[in-house]
């Protein structure tokens, strides 16, 4: 595959990422109560979309490396909850954002945001886990941990349900509340973050592969 | 509106630097791995003479 920005998939990428920015802008409408603000909303919920993907993948690479032992499935656990810490990381700065003009206030301990900061920590700590060493002990207690992570997932996206929240609801029993044209940007950027992290996943994992077989080279030479 | 347009700044830039990241690191190993199997056909040659 073509690197770069020879990659057609680079441009396909670039080109519905700059459409997602037009409906964001012009063809979704702005709400009514919140204005502009509320636009954040697309970009935050979609950021946070991919974060819980990104912490379901590695609970999936996880189990598959403690059954298969596969240096793929210890790689794609590792790539997917770096780009899980930049996506979680992005919702929790375009939150704010929003939080700002309508709660005034920047932060407060909901239990949605107490949840997503407690999983970006939890990613962060995989992460440093993984760094450094590259024993299989190691692997396998990363492993077990990505397993464990995965818990506060559900935690995050019911965590407006079952306790006690301030945070937006938009999806309900009753239906989203958001109009069609809402709807239609909502479900696209949701849709071209997805694919940002699939790409970015495919690259990543790809970059761990050859970091493997260079560290596989050195001991071969220097043994 | 200006934190609409701070909202989108910071994902674009945080993404873009990881983009970066990831590319750096590729280039960085590529010409690792390239010099790494060049000595490796050198320490073959060598033994096969």
């Amino acid at each position: 595959m073509k690197q770069g920005l020879k990659n057609p998939l680079f441009w396909g990428l670039s080109v519905i990422m700059l459409l997602n920015i037009y409906l964001i802008a012009f063809y979704a409408p702005v709400e009514r109560t919140m204005g502009v603000v509320q636009k954040v909303f697309y970009f935050h919920v979609a950021s946070a979309w991919v974060g819980l993907l990104a912490l379901t993948v590695v609970f999936a690479a996880s189990i598959a490396y403690l059954m298969r032992r596969t240096e793929r499935a210890n790689n794609l656990a590792l790539a997917s909850a770096e780009i899980g810490t930049i996506f979680i990381s992005c919702t929790l700065l375009t939150g704010p954002l929003w939080a700002y003009p309508i709660w005034n206030t920047w932060w407060t301990w909901d239990p949605r945001l107490t949840t997503t900061l407690v999983l970006w920590f939890m990613d962060l700590a995989y992460i440093a886990l993984q760094g450094g060493g590259v024993s299989e002990d190691r692997k396998r207690l990363s492993a077990v941990y990505g397993i464990i992570c995965f818990v506060n997932v559900p935690l995050v996206f019911f965590s407006t349900r079952w306790w006690r929240s301030i945070h937006p609801v938009v999806i309900t029993s009753e239906g989203m509340a958001l109009t069609p044209e809402m709807k239609v940007a909502m479900f696209f950027s949701v849709g071209v973050f997805s694919l940002l992290y699939l790409h970015l996943l495919r690259l990543r994992v790809k970059s761990l592969g050859l970091q493997r077989r260079v560290q596989q080279l050195k001991a071969q030479l220097f043994a | 509106m200006t934190f609409f347009a701070a909202g989108y700044m910071i994902v674009w830039a945080v993404v873009f630097l990881y983009t970066v990241f990831i590319h750096k690191k590729q280039t960085k190993l590529e010409q690792e791995l390239t010099l790494l199997e060049e000595l490796v056909k050198e320490r073959a040659a060598g033994r096969e003479a």
